[in-house]
């Protein structure tokens, strides 16, 4: 286990090196100006010199990211071009935001889909397993903005139960912190349960067709603890594999939620970032969803290890 | 999508020249009520696009005026009719390469410091300090002449050109004591004073008890809202969050519909514009220019694309604008033969083909790219269209000089020469990148640029604006609608909608009713 | 006679719906004591475990509708029972063991925790407590630190451990009746031995009764005392084992001991059932074995056959009594000379193949910087040679590496040290254009037939693809070819358009080796290519591979890990442990005089088809498993198991020397020439 911890963590570094550095090359490839965009068409010249200068914009790529990469370990990641906050302010106030958000829509994700999923997975070819496929179709269908606005527009517009928009920091009010990210959660979650339900499903089925379920059967266990102790934990390899790359998809798909429900999130940030080229936001951005995801994938395996012993940390 | 409409657009809020006031549309919508003193007035608000993230002026980078504005006042404000009046300026004189302004007496910084002239050199020579604050750029030194007046000494005769500066963003004066510290505490002589913030999230402020015009505003504060641009600034009214928002033409359906919503609308003076690439082929003849401007139906685009709530451009001023010139408002009326006649003439009678270029995600330049596009196929011109999103506009049309026109969205201007200057001027970006500088042209505006009298740069940039329409040098297609929304019951007095996207809004007769 | 512990009478199991439902066992009776052992013995296909799960009531309720006459345990009619009541039942007064040890525990939990849940699941008792008795199980099942093993998942655990976790599951409550579903036949011989005889002697400990399930009857000889013989989903034949053995009723019990191969002299064509147990759908009216029965008369096909009693037995023959039925009057013993020589005995005769000092080693990695920290040895250092038209068998335990050398001989790996001759011509240096030639000339057959053939190419395009790539032929000459191979196989040519599913186990393996035949190679390596197979099946495979040799002039690399099979067929047999060979000599020399310790544990280890023999059998029975390939044992690799170990076996690396009979062993007995007498030599001759 520590091996495993401290092999992750020797390629963390040069990972997030190898990253960022691709930023910066790849954002140097995207035409654009970020100083001529600050500045306005009519602008002269040498006004968008000055702001060349003033961000240090016409250094040579490896002197500005040298820069950056010193300011980076020492936890600067440097500040917006557009906006006079240092990223990892910035980063500070939206991140809890974001992971609000998507956090959240990871539990609407498990608590939808693999109910969902279990029902259909234990009576497949029933009514309720082909109601859940509808569904599941259904939900796959359904863009999440779509999924969005029809919420925002019954839950909150017509009934006004929930509000439309904004958010709460949680150590302010818990309360205002869930009822405003109730449809967000729900938004950006839909689409994740129904794929996660089939996943559940389709290795729920497979596995209540293993060997070993049915030496728990001739053990004369319940069917409730067949289920709820072989099967779930063999079934949940499957769909935990990609629970990253789920993750990796409610992340993105947060920007688009983020702007719906105005919810000052990394998304959003991120994405008047790219409008604009802001390239110190890109990159910090970056980093930091990187370094999420790689402790994402980590969980998932030291989770992995826990439901498949076979699988050694090492 | 307001939020990268500005962007793109560029030409924002950063060059200190205020967009221009709008005779005869007054924009204007009334509500009965009693007004609640103390009640704050919610205003959905995209602050990603308006707010740089610091109440320093010095700092400022986006179309910060809603909140700034708010908090220091101005020198000098604009009338209706895009006239100067006096703000916390008393009076102003413009002399050579001077500008010489008296303050007003007995203004106080809501920290009880007095506003005198000490106060405000300290506060002007900080803000010079912003790059992007173009007509303090033009200050070259300041002298005290007395508690209360100060003389501006300037590189050139460009003493209007300041004080439409001071109109906007640049004489926002933070107090003494808290010029180091204004990016988050700020201090000023405004209406208002900071309260809280919590970023990206809501800015409240409250009434500032020490205001010099105590009785100009009836709100108890403003709370600035983080409202998504585009339809969830339409939900976040409709869901009774918000009090007021403005919104896009776009959702002028959804909001009509809803019956509790007022709407406040005002044809601003930024414009829906074709640019043309004058040394690209065949768009340096004229005649190919003017068949262009002949195919064009303006009138369906504004129905299409704004509503119905734009106006229709003929020339790059509206109708009411000082620099207006009714001779030439009808100089192209569509005419889709006369396009193919003047195509003929000009030896492309089976068209030709031009790339426009369009910024990506700006719903109203899409929009109207798409009918441009069509309309132009009418004529027998193939015109294809590559989007282009906003950080890479500049490089892709401007820099890289790739495709042949530009459909975009300009915005307005407060100083009328500056409406044309970048386009034709001599030296400007735009002008070279378009093969548009045009020495007649840039002669007249820059007269008008460093004249001292109002009428005679009036008279300078209407002959100018002249010389642009006879040669279709740019095809204005219609003037955008500033469109704001308020809710019935919680908002009375008048609600005014801005000259522009970046101009600040005017509260000054908007009151919370008492419920 | 005690009442018996589990009665059946009648019993109908039937799948799908009602509309569509198959009979799929159909009139089951038997009754089996406390103390005793029945063996329910048929091959694939007949119903036995269809049986076994419909008594322990383990068939899925929706799917499949269960009616019974009589079925009865311990005096409770199990039919009355609810399905709660059934399942307090399971897992406590029955259990069941089943076939797949590898696949039947849940990887996600440790053994000890499966067990004690067993043990909660029907008895109040604390984790403590549990986790106290599932060691306690463990320990009666022979695992050795059973404390510490318990805390460990199955994946550590070997084939043979796992079975015996399976079945200290299946005692963890003392149970009244087993019911064991073919528990050994995924084991090696070794181990099943092993196995038999822990549940032999659980079984005096516990004075439970047991179900044994199984298709092998060497099984059934060594550890049932009553047997019912199922065939097509109906009981055939009900009798105890010895008058089984020595006096079938039914002619199917009777074709089923011919088919095996010790019944036959090795080298003549085995004894078989002609074609293949009937499908539910398709079962004949009348007496279902009518079709495959050398007596049938018309009117075996014209009613409903009842159960007649036959003396002490019973047999759903209408022919009972009156047909002169042969049992396995004594296992065949001859020691005869050889039907012919080996060709190798012919002077002046190169080896077709010639293997020297073939190694193959794969690195082990570990760490942070995936360093080779160790070899595995899995080929070290053997010699083999292969006449024209020779066979020679391969034999040994799992893991001893007779699949390397397959893979090596036909140059699908390459080796660590060594060299492979065909016709003198050296496979492992030959260019590619020359290796191809080389390559026409072997060719392989393997074990699975379900998954070697190609499930989306019809049979035609199957045998038709080494043509395609080795030789230009219009498509005409090579669908003439096709048929012409697939003709040598026994299938007609309608097989042509058929894809691999609509055939059965027998007929894909004929159809891989009408694949293998079809560039005329000169040698075909047979990789375990009837291990899973019935045994009526897999002697029809036998025999068709000897009639293609004698046609055909083939050499058969065969490799097997049932002895009395590679007996049969092969010329020379080759003995392998970990890696080595260890003896190598003449079929019936090793067979019947093995010289080599391990030899000689492999071949007592088979159950011999003759329960009184079996009985009196002494067994060398092998206890643990192989060692780690990863550490070899220093000296002789076999000596940490080897019940003649001496000294110098645990530092000695034994030479190889020849025997006077003619076989080379590597053992420092032989060389000491003290060859101790041949176990199973005894036990043959005894029977």
């Amino acid at each position: 286990m520590l091996a495993f911890f401290v092999r992750r963590l020797l390629l963390l570094t040069p990972l997030l090196i190898l990253i960022s550095f691709g930023v910066v090359a790849l954002v140097l490839l995207i035409p654009g100006d970020p100083a001529r965009q600050l500045a306005g068409i009519d602008a002269p010249q040498a006004e968008v010199t000055a702001i060349r200068e003033q961000y240090e914009l016409d250094e040579p790529l490896l002197v500005q990211y040298g820069r950056w990469l010193g300011g980076a370990v020492r936890g600067d990641l440097g500040s917006s071009i557009f906006q006079d906050r240092p990223v990892v302010t910035e980063l500070g106030d939206r991140l809890p935001v974001t992971l609000s958000l998507a956090v959240g829509a990871l539990a609407v994700m498990l608590l939808i889909g693999v109910p969902a999923g279990i029902l259909a997975g234990t009576r497949p070819g029933s009514l309720l397993d082909r109601l859940i496929t509808v569904f599941t179709s259904l939900s796959l269908a359904l863009p999440p903005f779509w999924v969005a606005m029809v919420l925002v527009v019954l839950f909150a517009v017509t009934w006004r139960v929930v509000p439309a928009i904004g958010y709460v920091r949680f150590t302010d009010s818990p309360v205002d912190w869930a009822t405003h990210l109730y449809l967000p959660w729900f938004a950006l979650g839909l689409g994740g349960s129904a794929t996660l339900a089939r996943q559940v499903r389709g290795s729920l089925v497979d596995v209540l067709e293993q060997d070993y379920i049915r030496t728990a059967d001739a053990k004369g266990l319940p069917p409730r603890r067949i289920i709820g102790k072989h099967a779930l934990k063999n079934a949940a390899i499957a769909p935990l594999t990609v629970l990253g790359i789920q993750f990796a998809y409610l992340l993105g798909g947060t920007v688009i939620i983020e702007q719906i429900f105005s919810l000052g999130g990394v998304g959003q940030y991120f994405f008047v970032a790219l409008v604009n080229r802001d390239l110190p936001v890109i990159r910090g951005v970056v980093v930091v969803v990187a370094l999420t995801f790689i402790t994402l994938n980590l969980v998932v395996d030291v989770l992995y290890t826990y439901l498949n012993p076979k699988v050694r940390l090492g | 999508m307001a939020a990268i409409f500005a962007l793109v657009v560029g030409a924002c809020s950063g060059a200190g020249d205020e967009p221009s006031a709008r005779g005869g549309d007054s924009g204007e919508s009334r509500s009965e009520g009693v007004p609640d003193p103390d009640a704050t007035l919610r205003y959905g608000i995209d602050l990603t696009a308006a707010f740089t993230g610091s109440f320093d002026p010095a700092k400022v980078r986006g179309c910060d005026r809603p909140i700034l504005d708010l908090i220091y006042d101005r020198l000098v404000r604009r009338d209706a009719d895009n006239q100067l009046v006096p703000g916390l300026a008393k009076s102003w004189e413009i002399g050579d390469n001077a500008l010489t302004i008296q303050l007003k007496p007995n203004v106080k910084f809501s920290n009880g410091e007095a506003y005198d002239a000490e106060a405000v050199k300290a506060g002007l020579l900080h803000n010079k300090t912003n790059p992007l604050f173009g007509a303090l750029q033009k200050v070259e030194s300041i002298d005290v002449m007395g508690p209360l007046e100060l003389r501006l000494n300037l590189v050139d005769n460009s003493g209007l050109r300041v004080l439409y500066g001071f109109t906007s963003t640049d004489s926002w004066i933070i107090a003494p004591a808290a010029l180091e510290t204004a990016g988050d505490k700020p201090v000023g002589a405004g209406p208002f004073v900071l309260e809280r913030y919590a970023p990206n999230s809501r800015i409240v402020l409250r009434r500032n008890p020490k205001y010099f015009q105590p009785d100009r505003f009836k709100l108890g504060g403003v709370e600035f809202i983080q409202v998504g641009a585009g339809p969830p600034s339409v939900t976040a009214i409709r869901s009774q969050s918000v009090d007021l928002v403005r919104f896009l033409p776009e959702s002028l359906g959804a909001v009509r519909r809803d019956p509790r919503l007022g709407t406040a609308i005002r044809k601003s003076g930024a414009y829906l514009q074709v640019q043309f690439r004058l040394s690209s082929k065949p768009l340096d003849d004229v005649r190919v220019r003017r068949a262009i401007a002949h195919a064009i139906d303006r009138k369906a685009i504004n129905e299409v694309v704004l509503g119905g709530e734009g106006e229709v451009a003929s020339q790059t001023f509206p109708k009411g604008h000082p620099a207006y010139v009714p001779e030439v408002a009808d100089r192209y009326p569509y005419d889709p033969d006369r396009a193919r006649q003047l195509l003929a003439q000009a030896g492309h009678k089976d068209g030709f083909d031009f790339e426009m270029v369009v910024p990506s995600g700006v719903a109203l330049a899409e929009r109207q790219s798409v009918i441009i596009q069509e309309q132009l196929k009418e004529v027998g011109i193939r015109a294809t269209i590559r989007k282009a999103l906003g950080s890479e506009l500049a490089s892709i049309y401007y820099i890289g000089r790739q495709g042949d026109a530009l459909v975009a969205a300009a915005t307005a201007q407060a100083n009328p020469p500056i409406m044309l200057n970048p386009f034709f001027g001599k030296g400007q970006f735009a002008a070279i990148s378009n093969g548009a500088e045009n020495p007649q042209i840039s002669d007249i505006l820059s007269q008008a640029l460093t004249t001292q009298d109002t009428d005679k740069m009036i008279d300078l940039v209407r002959q100018a604006s002249r010389i642009v329409v006879d040669q279709a040098l740019e095809l204005p297609i219609a003037f955008v609608p500033q469109l704001v929304a308020y809710d019935k019951e919680r908002v009375g007095g008048t609600v005014r909608a801005p000259f522009d996207f970046c101009e600040a809004d005017d509260f000054s007769d908007v009151f919370v009713k008492k419920s | 006679m005690s009442a018996p512990l589990l009665e059946v009478e009648g019993l109908r199991v039937q799948f799908g719906s009602s509309g569509g439902a198959l009979t799929v066992v159909d009139d089951v009776g038997f009754s089996v004591e406390a103390g005793k052992t029945l063996g329910l013995v048929g091959e694939s296909g007949c119903g036995k475990t269809v049986t076994a799960l419909a008594v322990m009531g383990l068939l899925p309720p929706k799917a499949s509708r269960v009616q019974a006459r009589r079925l009865r345990f311990d005096g409770r009619d199990l039919t009355a029972l609810s399905r709660a009541e059934r399942r307090q039942l399971r897992g406590d007064a029955m259990a069941m063991v089943f076939q797949e040890p590898m696949t039947s525990l849940n990887p996600a939990y440790t053994v000890g925790n499966q067990i004690a849940e067993t043990v909660q699941a029907h008895r109040s008792s604390d984790r403590r407590s549990a986790w106290k008795r599932a060691v306690e199980v463990l320990e009666l099942v022979g695992i050795p630190d059973a404390a510490g093993r318990a805390r460990d998942y199955p994946h550590a655990f070997s084939g043979g451990m796992r079975q015996r976790v399976m079945i200290a599951m299946a005692l963890a409550n003392e149970p009244r009746i087993l019911i064991a579903d073919e528990p050994t036949t995924a084991l090696d011989v070794t181990v099943q031995a092993e196995i038999l005889d822990l549940m032999r002697s659980l079984q005096q400990e516990l004075g439970m009764a047991m179900v044994f399930v199984t298709h092998d009857l060497g099984v059934v000889a060594d550890i049932c005392h009553d047997v019912a013989v199922l065939y097509a989903g109906q009981v055939v034949e009900h009798a105890g084992v010895d008058h089984l053995f020595s006096a079938p009723a039914h002619p199917y019990t009777a074709g089923l001991l011919a088919s095996m191969p010790q019944a036959t002299p090795a080298g003549r064509p085995l004894a078989i059932i002609p074609g293949e147990v009937p499908r539910p759908e398709d079962q004949p009216p009348a007496c279902r074995f009518a079709p495959r029965c050398p007596h049938v008369q018309a009117r075996c096909e014209a009613a409903l056959v009842p159960l007649y009693r036959a003396g002490a037995a019973s047999s759903r023959c209408v022919r009972v009594g009156e047909l002169p039925l042969r049992g396995v009057v004594s296992t065949v013993d001859d020691r005869s000379p050889r039907q012919r020589p080996s060709p190798l005995d012919l002077p002046h005769r190169a080896p077709l193949l010639e293997v020297r000092g073939l190694s193959k080693s794969f690195p082990v990695q570990r760490g942070v910087l995936r360093r080779t920290v160790g070899r595995v040895q899995a080929v070290d250092g053997i010699d083999l040679d292969i006449g024209a038209g020779e066979t020679l068998g391969l034999v040994g335990e799992s893991g001893s590496g007779k699949s390397t050398v397959a893979r090596l001989i036909l140059r699908l790996v390459e080796p660590s040290a060594g060299s492979v001759r065909l016709n003198g011509q050296p496979i492992h240096s030959l260019a590619a254009a020359p290796l191809r030639q080389a390559r026409r000339q072997m060719q392989i057959v393997f074990q699975d037939p379900y998954s070697s053939l190609d499930p989306r190419a019809t049979v035609g395009a199957t045998v038709a693809e080494p043509l395609l790539v080795h030789e230009d032929l219009s498509s005409a000459e090579r669908e003439e070819r096709v048929i012409e191979l697939l003709g040598r196989v026994g299938l007609g040519r309608h097989c042509l358009d058929r894809y691999p599913h609509e055939f059965s186990g027998g007929q894909r393996q004929r159809i891989a080796v009408a694949r293998a035949l079809a560039l005329e190679p000169q040698l075909v390596v047979c990789d375990e290519p009837v291990s899973s197979l019935d045994v009526s099946t897999q002697s029809q495979v036998i025999n068709l591979l000897m009639r293609l040799q004698r046609e055909l002039g083939l050499s058969y690399l065969f490799i097997a890990h049932d002895l009395s099979v590679v007996r049969h067929i092969s010329d020379r047999i080759a003995v392998m442990y970990l890696g080595r060979i260890v003896e190598v000599g003449d079929a019936e020399e090793v067979y019947l005089r093995p010289t080599h310790p391990y030899t000689q544990a492999l071949l007592s280890a088979i159950p011999l088809p003759d329960p009184g023999a079996q009985r009196r059998r002494r067994r060398t029975v092998l206890r643990g498993d192989p060692p780690s390939p990863l550490q070899p044992p220093p000296g002789c690799r076999f000596h940490t198991r080897c019940p003649h170990v001496m000294d110098i076996c645990r530092t000695a690396d034994p030479v190889a020397v020849t025997t006077p009979g003619g076989s080379t062993v590597a053992c420092h007995l032989a060389t000491a020439d003290a060859i101790p007498a041949g176990a199973a030599v005894e036990a043959q001759s005894s029977g």
